[in-house]
């Protein structure tokens, strides 16, 4: 779901850019004012589990590759905004180290897959923790990737509305929305499965160090 | 009798012109191509996907197509510089390549390999739990 450098145009990722910036800003002063260090030792290892977790790929039927994110269970332990900080350092170092996903579409993978996937995954989970918990962390999992795969699959999508040659061909991802729907969100539709039993894996075993969050709040970040 | 040779002679030159109009000739011959092999984390190939080749200080692509069954971009420079090989897949995946072409037309001897996957990896790990120790003792000075 990393999209690499040439794939977005400046009036995409210029002002994504801006949006993640704020975006950043924002959660770097609630990380200052409110993680304490009893949390940032597993805040790390979670983090880094993550990391590891995203470099192993599994092919799909048609030749495509996938891999779980992380988004669930980092939003579900640790809250959005601890979870967004986490994932965007994943990123960069991803981009910098492997060229998985671009610089240029760096904010773009920040937003969709650690903001928007993790508000998701946060807001199913408080959604269904009345009737399971399971069942809460299971879709916090589901939800963190397919929200993140619908909002990537827009973007990519958006692309040949925005730039165009002279001659009408697009010059940067060329196919619309109907192709980047379905090819995008389908297989996360599965890959999400996995998401959600590694959300739920982490909710059961990692609870009793780290309490599940009230919606919209990791228990370091309330 | 004349008249009729001339007519005859006339009718073969009007069949010739558009025959030769629509005549497409072929030549085959062996050359030196640059050879892009493009292949997922786990080895399998990136196949049939779209890509564009784009000679150097140029926007328009010079050839567009899919890659092959094996996931390669093949093509035959005129120029040197640095020619740009973009691949797409419909689902996001791809890359944006310089192939630099030296003045023989060749592509320009890649450097030696560099780290493994998994020693970037393991860095990549390192560099996390660097980050957030950093962050640790900035909260630790702060929060006594």
């Amino acid at each position: 779901m990393h999209v690499p450098d040439g794939f977005l145009g400046p009036q995409t990722y210029l002002p994504a850019y801006g949006v993640a910036g704020v975006m950043w800003a924002a959660g770097l002063r609630r990380l200052r004012a409110r993680l304490d260090a009893a949390t940032l030792p597993r805040l790390a290892v979670v983090t880094a589990a993550a990391f590891v977790l995203m470099m192993i790929t599994v092919p799909l039927p048609g030749g495509t590759t996938v891999h779980v994110a992380g988004i669930g269970m980092l939003a579900v332990l640790f809250g959005v905004w601890n979870a967004f900080l986490s994932l965007s350092l994943v990123f960069l170092l991803q981009a910098l180290l492997f060229g998985d996903g671009g610089v240029t579409a760096l904010p773009v993978n920040a937003l969709a897959m650690g903001l928007v996937g993790s508000l998701a995954a946060v807001g199913a989970y408080g959604l269904l923790r009345r009737w399971s918990r399971d069942a809460a962390l299971f879709a916090a999992g589901w939800a963190g990737t397919v929200a993140a795969a619908l909002v990537m699959a827009g973007v990519l999508g958006l692309q040949p509305l925005l730039s165009r040659a002279p001659d009408g061909s697009p010059l940067f991802f060329p196919f619309g929305w109907r192709t980047t729907l379905p090819a995008v969100v389908l297989p996360h539709l599965v890959v999400g499965v996995a998401d959600g039993a590694l959300a739920l894996l982490a909710g059961r075993f990692l609870a009793p160090q780290t309490a599940p969050p009230p919606p919209g709040r990791g228990p370091e970040a309330a | 009798m004349r008249a009729a040779s001339l007519l005859a002679g006339f009718a073969l030159f009007a069949a010739a012109v558009p025959a030769a109009a629509h005549g497409l000739d072929h030549r085959v011959t062996g050359d030196h191509a640059v050879v892009v092999t493009l292949t997922y984390d786990d080895g399998a190939p990136f196949s049939f996907e779209s890509c564009e080749v784009t000679p150097p200080a140029e926007d328009t692509p010079s050839q567009v197509g899919r890659t092959d069954r094996s996931g390669r971009v093949v093509f035959l420079p005129d120029r040197a510089g640095d020619w740009r090989v973009r691949v797409m897949a419909e689902d996001g995946h791809g890359a944006d390549l310089t192939v630099p072409v030296g003045a023989d037309l060749l592509p320009a001897a890649s450097g030696p390999a560099g780290p493994s996957r998994f020693a970037r990896l393991v860095t990549g790990v390192s560099v996390l739990f660097g980050i957030f120790g950093v962050v640790a003792l900035v909260i630790t000075r702060r929060k006594p």
